[in-house]
């Protein structure tokens, strides 16, 4: 060991530090090498700005007079988890506000309070003899809590996957607004400057590390939720006091037909106690990858089409299947240096000292799925046979497979079996009404379709969002592999 | 869906074969669009156009080939809720926003069509037109 945290601490008491941001490392390695670096200096910062959904604060209101035990409590219209002592709640940022849902969430709460808005608290309670209060209505402000304690369960991916949508629709996820065949692609994270990239062996970042949160004080707590440390994506669960936070580093987010969320500021300074760690801390974008993963499969295991790294996402574009698809970020690059610099004043000013983690994160959990008691169905299980009509044929042909098969949807096909289109029962009644009789000026061209590998409810889910009763399933080649209805999933 | 506000000049286009041109233009990209409004005014004929979001920049750049006048509802940053992600950036057709050199947000009202695919998928709702 070269250097230990003593020693840094000194440093840093008598304002000597020498301090870099992880960004200003990757070039002092280059020009001095890691063993200089590694003596002279003492401090890497890093820094990382992104919407984190495993986010949110315990608060703890006072006691009313007469005394209320919350059963549901509302902050600014936002429900907040109740299932703790009487007076305490847990408002998370993924919550969204019953009257102004997608536009105001959790996230914004915690944006109000610490910017020291008013905030309203609804609460009402079933009574009890210790707690007989049924109703509190009142407005409060981040002063007149006894504690905000942000705590967040999952924060600052190690790294994340880059989304792309290769669908012929728009899909809305948590990544943003993905446009269809490959239009776009987001990714997350800061690369270089991310926190546990730096320390991928979690040597000085375990429980108990003093991080900077939101702009205050915070500490890791333990791994985070989902911590993958086996692939390279690593969590942290952090907490600090919400009271000394900055509204600049926490701000409520809202993404487009998905939800809400908050951003949320959180930068590590790893101490350089080995020349290993100066090594880790010169890590470029180009050395981190990550995989390129299609969302418009929505599976627990997406597509990864290629894999990238965060130097060619940095860059503005990737490219996919030979073309060049605009990318950026859901995070900020901007705010992720801001941080990774605040940081590292506060350690040149001698107002923030390091510390060794009272036990190490594990370097060795998996990453589970969800156990599920009842089987997963697939289309191919709860298919039928299409009534299929060629689309050269005659609408009186088509009235009289309906009638015959007693089908509401018939599937129009060439004579390779391809899917051309579909004509409903409706259709057909339309036709005769309005005296049409050929059967392309009532044919539906743009047809919604499954196949036999998707599962059911994602199949009732197409059927729901485009209020439609039947999909055809049709395989890779688009050929017509049978027909799923509305009424077989009953 | 966005929304184009497009003006046939009254001098350069006279008979309805230069209309009939341009309609087939517009059905040649295979864009479904719905006409809102159709008037004559003395700059001309006066037509808004409903047409899906992400074909706006196609259609905008195939009518201004074509000499017709597009009033572009440009957006507005609202610095103070932006906070430089730059989301808006990769759904953005024609590179109206991009990064400066400090990864700030940077907007060229120039270049921008109006297609405001960027509005709702402002996750600060920052963007406004």
């Amino acid at each position: 060991m070269i250097k230990t945290y003593e020693e840094i601490n000194e440093k840093i008491k008598k304002g000597n530090s020498i301090v870099l941001t992880a960004e200003e490392m990757i070039e002092y390695v280059e020009e001095n090498g890691t063993k200089v670096a590694a003596e002279e200096i003492d401090v890497v910062t890093t820094g990382t700005f992104g919407p984190m959904c495993s986010s949110g604060a315990f608060l703890n209101f006072g006691h009313s007079d007469p005394p209320i035990k919350f059963d549901h409590l509302w902050l600014n219209d936002v429900h907040a988890y109740h299932g703790n002592a009487a007076v305490d709640g847990y408002i998370g940022v993924t919550r969204m506000a019953d009257k102004r849902p997608y536009e105001y969430g959790g996230g914004h709460v915690i944006e109000d309070l610490v910017s020291g808005k008013e905030v309203r608290l609804r609460g009402i309670s079933d009574t009890t003899d210790c707690y007989p209060l049924d109703e509190v209505d009142t407005n409060i402000k981040i002063d007149d809590l006894n504690q905000a304690i942000l705590c967040n369960p999952r924060n600052a991916y190690q790294k994340y996957s880059c989304a792309v949508n290769s669908t012929d629709k728009t899909i809305y996820t948590y990544m943003g607004k993905l446009l269809p065949n490959f239009g776009n692609a987001h990714y997350s994270g800061s690369g270089c400057l991310n926190p546990l990239t730096n320390d991928p062996d979690y040597e000085t970042i375990g429980i108990g590390t003093r991080i900077f949160l939101g702009g205050g004080i915070g500490y890791v707590i333990g791994e985070g939720t989902q911590h993958n440390p086996t692939e390279g994506y690593g969590t942290l669960f952090v907490k600090g006091d919400l009271k000394q936070m900055k509204q600049k580093y926490l701000k409520g987010a809202k993404f487009e037909k998905y939800g809400v969320s908050m951003f949320c500021g959180v930068g590590i300074p790893i101490p350089i106690l080995n020349e290993k760690l100066a090594k880790k801390t010169a890590v470029k974008d180009e050395d981190i990858s990550t995989s390129v993963v299609d969302y418009g499969i929505p599976r627990r295991e997406r597509p990864k089409i290629r894999e990238t790294n965060y130097k060619e996402l940095k860059s503005g574009f990737i490219e996919i299947n030979g073309k060049n698809v605009k990318c950026s970020s859901m995070s900020s690059l901007f705010y992720a240096r801001e941080i990774a610099e605040e940081l590292k004043n506060w350690i040149q000013k001698g107002e923030f000292y390091l510390n060794p983690p009272a036990e190490k994160l594990s370097l060795r959990k998996i990453f589970k799925p969800m156990k599920q008691t009842s089987k997963l169905r697939f289309v191919k299980d709860l298919k039928r046979k299409a009534t299929i009509c060629y689309e050269d044929c005659d609408i009186k042909d088509v009235a009289e497979k309906i009638i015959e098969q007693n089908m509401n949807h018939i599937i129009i096909t060439d004579h390779n079996n391809k899917l051309k289109g579909i004509v409903t029962s409706f259709d057909i009644t339309k036709a005769i009404g309005k005296d049409k009789s050929k059967l392309r000026q009532i044919i539906t061209k743009k047809v919604i379709t499954t196949s036999d590998n998707e599962p059911i409810k994602i199949a009732a889910r197409k059927m729901k969002l485009n209020d439609i009763s039947a999909l055809p399933v049709v395989d890779d080649n688009n050929r017509v592999r049978g027909i799923i209805t509305s009424e077989d999933l009953m | 869906m966005g929304i184009l506000d497009l003006t046939f000049p009254r001098n350069e286009f006279k008979g309805l074969d230069d209309y009939e041109k341009i309609i087939n233009h517009i059905l040649k990209l295979d864009v479904p669009f719905t006409i809102l409004k159709f008037n004559l005014n003395e700059s001309g004929i006066a037509v808004k156009l409903d047409v899906p979001t992400e074909k706006v920049s196609q259609v905008t750049q195939t009518l201004e080939k074509a000499g017709i006048k597009i009033k572009r509802q440009v957006i507005e940053i609202d610095e103070e809720l932006c906070i430089d992600c730059g989301q808006c950036i990769a759904l953005c057709n024609t590179g109206a926003l991009c990064f400066d050199e400090d990864s700030k947000l940077k907007f060229c009202e120039d270049k921008c069509v109006g297609c405001h695919l960027c509005v709702d998928a402002c996750p600060r709702q920052a963007i406004k037109y």
